[in-house]
């Protein structure tokens, strides 16, 4: 069908143009509607310029095998905790608790071996039956019960951050902590540092998980229609219980991790995780062509803002800048991801 | 432009430079997709204009256009005579043109007054900005008057019926003098037949005030009966325009579907002695009164009702989406009480509901993950918790095929599939759970012809090999069509049973009425079950 010129009035009549609110609203359509193609490559094109620069700036420092390495070693809990957490989102539960989940079994399995003498595999198993209880406490608060996962978990974090405090007695926890816990946390594996392996193999079995298994398609269904999940005979409550329970058994995972990596813990552990991991949760899900929540997406990405940040550092930028940097990207990521239910 | 159109040009239709509204070569694509193509139409104030078409025919695209929310690629809108840009639904607005969707938008929690007023310059606004509520309800009451409904204006907006807030939606137009035009897309869509002849008269209404009307619908005997001039579309293009009285059923339903498809419903086989397959004896639950009926192994039966009788609540009571209060429900020879949708569907329950966006769909799934959702279980990969991906793919290829599903691969989402493809794809999907009872509440609502009879036809050939069906629609045509029995519900119960032989639409109308004349007549009706 050609397109024939033939009304007879001037064809852009009414040349007093749209108002400012019109074209705002067909620019945002615009913006929206930009194919996933040039969404995602866009994403990747920012990321490698960035590279770019700071391979010129410092190629000695930016470009070796320790920055690298460096880079998967810091990039290893934020990347356990995004996983995690990828798959109440993927449901369309937040997990704003993650932080003071992390902080609380962090602080819990050194205490229980610094301060209590346990032996450190004991502490670490009832670090993780700990986490596990607090995924199904937030599961009946909000899957049973029906809370919104937003209010719920971001009350219970303060609930867990403040535990962190009664269980640490205010104090930061440096000597008592069993050689076995340390090593758990800072040796290598055919020269690759254990964190980093313990990260590879919970993105990889998330990964499994989320995509692969009938468990993981249900997943999904309960995201893109709860209801039309129930009817089908999916047990919806049962599915959601199940995410908030991983994300918080990775998160309880990520602070056992992060506390022996630094051989102490420290305050405020948990909150740089809570942004970091939702960042990339959402730039994830930017850079997929359906704009879903993905495990290997909130993996990719977190390797990604992790070079940067520490990119940063290597130019020398003040240490604000990283702050900027991260809040941004989550900012800018929400704007790209398309289907992410957060616009409703 | 087609030569049908040049050839039945009705008598007294506007030209683009008369009073009216008219549009002129509008273009519009959507990728590959050609929405509208080269088309051209004026409207006449005073004048019903009915559109019918597929779904995908290009009428949505051409109310959106008038109803500025869509911008043309290239083509003209002329308000009387003159060229106009409708850049956003406010500038339609403003000339005086209304649309009311298919999906309400109100403001539930504000009064019928101001829905009917905010947004116009008749207002009434005191010093700072302040309301003058009594001039408000007033001057509400006088634009209620105009279309003759007796509504409180001081009521508030959620309160109100479906129909009501149709009403008021309505009304709009006629708040003052430069109401040129009203655009109703299915109007009548989950109104009871009382409430739609109401509508009508206001559609009447708006007409003698020179207002000019475009109802698109895909109940063809509305149509026939409410407008002056019908348009008929495919593909973007206007196929027939012309006199309502030059158009016949049949040369509908044939403009519609396109020649080749326009197969009649298949005939209704008699219900013969078949074995009971559910049993229901004394049921209740919420929305639903104590009520026996029994369905039988072959036979689709029709469940008919007013809105609010209940129809969808006992539907969702046989497919434990509800839990049944007192009675027993039979399925086979097991007694069943259902704690959830998993247990009716592991009985063999099979329900699509009502609301095909809110309760069906899984909007961006695939088309392949989407129409296997239902029986994820049978695609493990042996043992182990993962799915086949062969074995997914052969599931959806069949059901596609099965189903005619028309989409441009499996990788397609279902988002971006037409209403009745849409439709086809919860079909399948439910249909291969396997389950033996189908319960379909309105599984052909806002779907074209064609789709219709292809849907009628699918479950006709399940309860064939073995099933039973109990269909719920508000459209009486269609449910007399396809059904074998019917079941009359009123007031959340189940109250008679009639056969569908040769009754006519106004037979099972006034069997739904509540306030039977006779009540023992009605039920010696037809009960011999």
């Amino acid at each position: 069908m050609s397109t024939k010129p033939l009304s007879p009035a001037p064809a852009g009549a009414g040349a007093g143009g749209p108002t400012t609110v019109a074209e705002a609203e067909a620019r945002a359509q615009r913006w929206r509607g930009l194919g996933p193609r040039v969404r995602r490559f866009g994403v990747i094109g920012t990321f490698l310029l960035a590279f770019a620069v700071f391979a010129i700036l410092k190629p000695d420092e930016f470009l070796s095998w320790d920055n690298f390495s460096n880079i998967l070693s810091s990039a290893a809990v934020p990347a356990i905790v995004a996983c995690g957490l990828t798959v109440p989102l993927i449901m369309d539960d937040f997990d704003l608790s993650i932080g003071g989940v992390l902080a609380f079994i962090g602080s819990l399995v050194v205490v229980l071996q610094a301060t209590n003498d346990w032996n450190y595999e004991l502490a670490m198993l009832f670090g993780l039956l700990a986490a596990v209880a607090i995924g199904l406490l937030n599961g009946l608060l909000i899957a049973r019960l029906g809370g919104s996962s937003f209010v719920i978990t971001l009350a219970l974090g303060s609930v867990y951050a403040g535990l962190v405090l009664w269980v640490t007695d205010s104090q930061t926890i440096y000597s008592g902590l069993k050689p076995g816990f340390l090593s758990f946390g800072q040796d290598s594996l055919l020269g690759i540092r254990l964190p980093i392996i313990y990260a590879i193999v919970i993105a990889v079995a998330l990964f499994l998980l989320t995509e692969r298994t009938v468990l993981g398609r249900k997943f999904y269904a309960v995201g893109e229609n709860s209801t039309a999940a129930y009817l089908t005979g999916m047990p919806v409550k049962r599915l959601r219980t199940y995410g908030l329970v991983l994300s918080a058994l990775a998160a309880g995972f990520g602070g056992m991790v992060l506390f022996a990596q630094a051989g102490s813990t420290y305050a405020n552990a948990g909150s740089p995780f809570l942004l970091a991991g939702f960042s990339a949760a959402f730039l994830g899900a930017a850079l997929r062509s359906n704009g879903r929540f993905s495990v290997l997406g909130s993996a990719i990405s977190v390797v990604l803002v992790q070079t940067v940040a520490t990119g940063l550092v290597i130019v020398s930028l003040p240490s604000w800048t990283i702050n900027v940097f991260e809040g941004s990207i989550l900012a800018v990521a929400i704007l790209l991801a398309p289907q992410v239910r957060i616009w409703k | 432009m087609t030569p049908a159109e040049n050839a039945s040009d009705p008598a007294g239709r506007a030209n683009a430079s008369g009073r009216g509204i008219a549009v002129e070569g509008l273009n519009k694509r959507y990728a590959a997709v050609v929405a509208l193509a080269d088309v051209s139409l004026s409207f006449a104030p005073g004048e019903i204009t009915g559109i019918v078409g597929k779904n995908g025919a290009g009428k949505s695209t051409l109310i959106k256009v008038l109803s500025g929310a869509v911008r043309p690629d290239s083509g003209t809108v002329l308000v009387d005579g003159h060229p106009v840009s409708l850049g956003q639904p406010s500038d339609a607005l403003h000339r005086g043109i209304l649309t009311m969707h298919q999906q309400l938008e109100t403001f539930g929690g504000l009064t019928v007054a101001e829905n009917l007023l905010l947004g116009t310059p008749h207002f009434p606004r005191g010093p700072g900005g302040m309301v003058r509520w009594r001039t408000l309800w007033k001057r509400a009451e006088a634009v209620l008057e105009k279309l003759r409904v007796e509504i409180d204006p001081r009521a508030p907006m959620d309160g109100l019926s479906v129909a009501d807030r149709r009403m008021v939606t309505l009304a709009r137009a006629l708040v003052d003098d430069d109401g040129r035009m009203v655009i109703l897309d299915e109007p009548t869509e989950s109104l009871t037949a009382a409430e739609a002849d109401h509508l009508f008269e206001r559609m009447r209404e708006l007409r003698a005030r020179g207002i000019c009307v475009i109802y698109v619908s895909h109940r063809l005997e509305e149509i026939s009966a409410m407008s002056d001039r019908i348009v008929a579309m495919r593909d973007g293009e206007v196929i027939a325009d012309g006199a309502t009285a030059e158009f016949d059923r049949a040369r509908l339903v044939e403009l519609i579907a396109g020649p080749e498809e326009a197969k009649p419903s298949p005939a209704a086989i008699p219900a013969s002695q078949r074995q009971p397959l559910l049993v229901a004896e004394g049921l209740s639950g919420p929305g639903v009164a104590p009520s026996s009926f029994s369905l039988h192994e072959g036979e689709i039966v029709g469940l008919c009702g007013l809105a609010g009788s209940g129809r969808s609540a006992l539907a969702r009571l046989l497919a434990g989406a509800t839990r049944a209060e007192h009675g027993t429900l039979r399925i086979g020879e097991q007694e069943h009480s259902f704690g959830g949708p998993h247990d009716a569907i592991l009985a063999g329950v099979v329900f699509v509901p009502e609301d095909r966006r809110q309760q069906a769909l899984f909007p961006t799934f695939t088309l392949e993950e989407d129409v296997v959702a239902g029986s994820l279980e049978k695609l493990r990969w042996g043992r182990t918790p993962f799915v086949s991906r062969r074995a997914q793919k052969r599931a959806a290829t069949a059901a596609i095929a099965d189903f005619n599903i028309a989409a441009a691969g499996g990788e397609q989402l279902t988002q971006t599939l037409s209403g009745g493809n849409q439709q086809k794809v919860v079909l399948a999907r439910w249909l291969s759970t396997g389950g033996r009872v189908l319960v379909l509440d309105e599984p052909t609502q806002g779907i074209d012809v064609g789709t219709r009879a292809e849907i009628s036809a699918q479950v006709r050939s399940a309860v064939e090999g073995g099933g039973c069906a109990l269909w719920i629609s508000s459209d009486f045509e269609e449910i007399l069509t396809v059904s074998d029995r019917l079941l009359i519900m009123r007031e959340h119960q189940v109250v008679a049973e009639i056969s569908p032989k040769g009754l006519s639409q106004a037979e099972l109308l006034s069997a739904c009425l509540p306030d039977q004349p006779d009540p023992a007549a009605a039920e010696a009706a037809g009960a011999h079950g």
